[in-house]
């Protein structure tokens, strides 16, 4: 009874064991069919960022960290090597606009406070925290709880206003003037965009993380002047 | 064996399991330790390159221009080119590709904005992430990607007609980042978001296509096509970036040749964009992660790479920050680059690529 015991003990360590180690790398698979699932045959989806052989970065990166200038330290070389609008026409924006605060070359503070590539069921691929409630269009509550008192704006609540608006247009390569603005609805798992049905205000449907000008990120101002009358845009993208 | 002899042996069993649990506990925190200690290197931190490559090509910096719009009193202002993607040249004057300002800018010989083309000047320019840029019959042609049509833009700046390619239908909407003409007027249209290079005529019909549509490998089998280039004999190069291989086809689409494959070391690629042929058919193609131009002789065997700051020394600080479209002009070697502006080389003979 007691070696039964002993037994049952150890390997329910073992199984401990192995399920937290599979929680540290929890989410990797998710990759395969996302937007991220790039592979062909003869150049598996894992080797387009990843050299297994005789790789010279972190995390067996392909890059060269000689570079020195600013914009391309730690993570941004590597994202933007195809978030450059060429291999891919999203995000292409990011590096020259206004974003929201990293420490490039800081592991978890770079694009990845943010960003997981693996996560392809998540929102923009942002990642899942483990023990952090608000995830997905959510994602900003994980560090900003503080911040939000209870006289902000609700969240994670459905929709019901109908003079809500569509998505509006979201044209980073206007010219002159780029245009970040439009609210964005979520489905209640913050993972979608919705256009129709219950529809959900979550963080990013105002806070814009990359180009947002607006204070704390907003994707319009919170006030403008038109014609000596005083306007909130950031109000009125919704409430019209 | 009595349950007293196993009993007996219980404690020595279970010391056992436990010093396996804790030893690979202790290996897998190393492990993840080491990692999270282990910081990205920071900018200025260099590292040996000879693991990248060993051979220096033969490239002499003419000039560069960091694409600084210089005011009435030739001060450098805020305005300057913002992620600049191609670069053409008409009739010896320089055009460069201004893509997320939407617009086109001329460069005096010093390498100072001169003129800048935009949709003021004529409104149907509207210029959308366009990526690509080539000269034909003195025009510059513009592969609008973000519109997925192709601009044709006389230089003092007015739009001679939009071409909207009229093509077989795909997964996705045609995204034309890539661009090349050949004498007779075809283009040629890389479309990486259908894993395809389309073939059209001046009205831009289909004619033909290489790619079998999905993410694919092999001689005709393309993932994500990038840069396109033609050689003065009407061959095609195509970089195939997520196979990390240049790719050459004959005037009838037959596969000629492979070159590259993916690493970083000397003769792969991390990240491959564009191509020029020059009048040897010496192959140059820039890579944003190895942030070089490497080089491959005639017959895909590498030759060398461009862009340290001290040609003699290859573990010199790197030129470029982002090397980007590449254009060979006689033996000028025009190199765009998103973030350092623009560099020009004196490369070998005379040749061309458009």
């Amino acid at each position: 009874m007691a070696r039964r015991i002993v037994w049952v003990a150890s390997l329910a360590a073992a199984l401990a064991l192995a399920l937290s180690m599979s929680v540290a790398y929890g989410g990797i698979s998710d990759i395969f069919g996302s937007d991220h699932d790039l592979g062909s045959p003869g150049n598996p989806t894992c080797n387009q960022c990843h050299i297994p052989h005789n790789a010279q970065g972190d995390y067996l990166w392909a890059r060269d960290e000689s570079s020195t200038y600013p914009e391309l330290t730690g993570l941004m070389r590597l994202c933007f090597s195809c978030h450059d609008g060429f291999v891919t026409s999203i995000g292409a924006w990011i590096p020259v606009y206004a974003n929201h605060p990293v420490e490039p070359g800081t592991e978890g503070e770079d694009c990845d406070r943010c960003h997981d590539p693996h996560e392809g069921d998540a929102w923009k691929f942002t990642r899942t925290i483990p023990g952090v409630q608000w995830r997905n269009a959510n994602l900003c509550n994980g560090c900003h709880a503080d911040d939000i008192g209870p006289v902000y704006h609700s969240y994670d609540v459905l929709a019901t206003s109908p003079n809500l608006p569509e998505d509006r247009t979201w044209d980073p390569y206007a010219y002159p003037e780029r245009d970040f603005s439009g609210t964005r609805l979520f489905n209640e798992a913050g993972t979608q965009v919705v256009h129709s049905g219950d529809a959900y205000i979550k963080c990013a449907t105002c806070h814009v993380p990359h180009g947002g000008s607006g204070g704390g990120m907003n994707s319009m101002a919170d006030y403008a002047e038109v014609d000596g009358e005083y306007h909130e845009p950031i109000c009125e993208n919704c409430h019209q | 064996m009595g349950w007293k002899q196993r009993a007996k042996r219980a404690p020595l069993v279970v010391a056992v399991l436990a010093l396996l649990i804790i030893g690979g506990w202790v290996v897998w925190q190393l492990g993840q330790g080491g990692e999270q200690e282990a910081p990205i290197p920071s900018p200025g931190e260099e590292r040996p390159l000879e693991q990248v490559t060993t051979r220096v090509f033969s490239a002499d910096l003419a000039w560069s221009s960091p694409l600084a719009w210089k005011d009435a009193e030739d001060q450098a202002t805020a305005e300057s080119a913002s992620l600049p993607a191609d670069v053409a040249v008409v009739g010896g004057r320089v055009f460069v590709l201004d893509t997320s300002n939407g617009r086109i800018l001329e460069l005096a010989p010093d390498g100072s904005v001169a003129r800048i083309l935009d949709s003021r000047v004529d409104e149907r320019m509207a210029l959308k992430g366009a990526m690509a840029m080539t000269a034909y019959t003195g025009k510059l042609y513009v592969a609008n990607s973000g519109a997925g049509t192709v601009v044709v833009v006389d230089p003092s700046g007015r739009v001679d007609q939009v071409i909207t390619p009229q093509v077989e239908a795909a997964e996705r909407a045609v995204r034309p980042v890539g661009i090349a003409i050949t004498a007779s007027g075809q283009f040629f249209l890389s479309d990486p978001d259908n894993n395809r290079v389309l073939k059209l005529d001046g009205n831009g019909q289909q004619i033909a296509s290489i790619g079998t549509g999905k993410r694919d490998s092999g001689e005709y089998g393309l993932n994500a096509p990038g840069g396109l280039t033609l050689d003065s004999q009407g061959n095609l190069y195509v970089v195939d970036m997520l196979n990390y291989a240049v790719k050459k086809y004959s005037p009838d689409g037959q596969f000629l040749l492979s070159m590259g494959e993916a690493g970083d070391t000397e003769g792969t690629f991390s990240r491959p964009k564009a191509v020029a042929v020059d009048g040897q058919g010496n192959i140059y193609v820039s890579d944003g992660l190895l942030v070089a131009v490497e080089v491959f002789n005639p017959d895909g065997t590498y030759a060398g790479f461009i862009g340290r700051q001290d040609p003699a020394d290859k573990e010199s600080p790197p030129l470029f920050q982002a090397p980007h479209g590449l254009k060979i002009v006689g033996d000028k070697l025009y190199v765009i680059d998103r973030f350092a502006g623009l560099f020009q080389f004196q490369v070998g003979s005379a040749g061309s690529s458009s």
